[in-house]
């Protein structure tokens, strides 16, 4: 093939010489179809089903993109990242990539860069097959799941910063718990680059270590809305986060792989709250118990220290011969007696302010419900469980009575 | 990095109060707490009560947005509607 120039300069000339319309070489017009095509047509993408599809023993992949009234050849190198999905005639996908120009074949081709699935079809089956592989790799086991903190004091969301989970989680979180301090870090949920931002967000949390629950989400959408939650960039890193993770995806109904890999799953962005801190009408309730019992222990003591210095007292009285130090035993009689005595007051005062609490707390007191034969089941997360629907056969639960505690296994359930 | 250590305060976390009253309730239960030391004791367990009411009452309705820049992880308050 002649230079560009060169080619040019010869036709200029040929066409002087003879005043007739210019002639191209074919390389020329080969080199120009080339420079128009690359220049016009940019990196793009382009949907269409695959047919013709070669695995090539080089790794390359061959294979043409059809539609109802065209087709175009695509190749996919060896060095390009695998496709999610296995490519087989039939199935339809999007494929990024760029026009190319074979010119010795005189033929153009789509030289493919990435590929995902298209459809619904498509996607359904690119959800099993990572599902499938991802699964056998063990990144789903429930054994590597982490325990939430019961009191989390940083929470890291990462979702979009204008979409309905935020709101939802920022209000849930705010009205349920305020100690939480709420971190977000804004991504895009869907569309492109919507799943290395989400893994990036993961693992800038891990990096700045900052939160204890990491919390990755968005509010409901199709299946391809969703899908940014179900890439395995995503999945991996939900894996490699030290932070545990919850999702919160879309609606009860929608399920993605990013539900499967996370610590714990929280069926919208609403519930979640409720999933990862404890409610703060059941904590006040609690702190006012712990204030009844601090004084009851406090007076318990002083009753029991009451006791032992009542017996020095006695003893004293009746072996006050054999001390040689009987003023100092006298001046710590006194200073017992005293000490006592304020302790005392003090203590009886409170008792007062407390008992009149006491009444009112008890009737509030969920033990109070569970000294009636009530119990309480929660389930392994320690989250209370409402329904049958809630627990699995063969599952554990802690069962909370009047008193004591059980722990539970689940033979049957009957779900109504 | 910095600029979130430097929001954090010197206050405990409700974890932290929580823990301690916890543990203050064992040391009160146990009969052979010195005397003085359970009213000390007593003393720091109200306050940590009252501390965590305090804490589960406050709303402040807050959340920190990070942004990663150039220059590193840029932080910034914004209130929640």
């Amino acid at each position: 093939m002649l230079p560009f120039d060169e080619a040019e300069r010869r036709d200029r000339e040929g066409s002087r010489a003879r005043g007739s319309p210019p002639v191209w070489s074919v390389s020329r017009l080969s080199a120009e179809i080339r420079r128009l095509l690359e220049e016009g047509l940019p990196t793009l993408w382009v949907e269409g089903e695959v047919s013709n599809f070669k695995l090539h023993s080089s790794g390359h992949r061959y294979f043409t993109l059809k539609d109802e009234s065209a087709q175009i050849a695509c190749t996919m190198w060896r060095t390009r990242t695998p496709p999610p999905i296995d490519l087989r005639d039939g199935l339809k996908i999007r494929a990024q990539g760029r026009v190319t120009i074979w010119e010795q074949g005189g033929r153009y081709q789509f030289d493919v860069i990435t590929v995902t699935p298209a459809g619904l079809g498509g996607l359904q089956l690119a959800f099993e097959e990572l599902k499938r592989r991802l699964a056998a790799e063990g990144l789903f086991e429930q054994s590597r799941k982490r325990q939430l903190p019961r009191f989390p004091h940083a929470i890291g969301i990462a979702t979009s910063p204008t979409g309905a989970a935020i709101h939802d989680l920022a209000w849930g979180f705010s009205a349920r718990y305020p100690p939480a301090r709420l971190f977000l870090i804004p991504v895009a949920v869907q569309g492109e680059g919507a799943a290395e931002q989400i893994a990036g967000a993961i693992s800038l949390y891990n990096r700045l270590s900052s939160v204890d629950v990491i919390i990755i989400g968005r509010g409901g959408g199709s299946l391809e809305d969703l899908w940014a939650f179900n890439e395995e960039i995503v999945v991996r890193a939900i894996v490699a986060s030290k932070i545990p993770v919850v999702s919160a995806v879309g609606h009860e109904v929608d399920v993605t792989l990013a539900d499967f890999a996370a610590d714990v799953r929280a069926p919208t962005p609403t519930a979640a709250a409720a999933l990862v801190v404890p409610d703060r009408r059941e904590m006040l309730e609690l702190l006012a118990s712990k204030s009844d019992r601090l004084t009851a222990n406090l007076t318990r003591t002083i009753a029991l220290w009451k006791q032992k210095l009542g017996a020095v007292r006695d003893s004293y009285g009746f072996r006050r011969a054999e001390y040689r130090v009987a003023d100092e035993r006298l001046r710590l009689d006194d200073a017992a007696r005293r000490m006592l005595g304020a302790l005392e007051r003090q203590v009886s005062e409170r008792m007062l302010v407390i008992k009149g609490l006491t009444g009112r707390i008890e009737a509030l007191s969920p033990k109070a419900v569970l000294k009636r034969g009530f119990s309480v089941i929660h389930n392994e997360n320690g989250v209370l469980v409402r329904s049958s629907r809630d627990v699995q056969i063969g599952g554990k639960l802690a069962a909370r009575f009047g008193s004591g505690h059980a722990a539970l296994y689940v033979e049957q359930k009957w779900d109504d | 990095m910095t600029e979130i250590k430097e929001l954090q305060t010197n206050r405990p976390t409700f974890e932290e109060a929580y823990r301690r009253l916890e543990e203050i309730s064992r040391k009160l239960e146990d009969g052979s707490t010195p005397l003085e030391t359970s009213f000390e004791l007593y003393e720091e367990g109200r306050k940590l009560i009252a501390l965590c009411q305090k804490m589960l009452d406050e709303a402040e309705r807050k959340i920190t947005l990070l942004k990663l820049g150039p220059e590193g992880v840029i932080s910034e308050e914004i209130k929640i509607d």
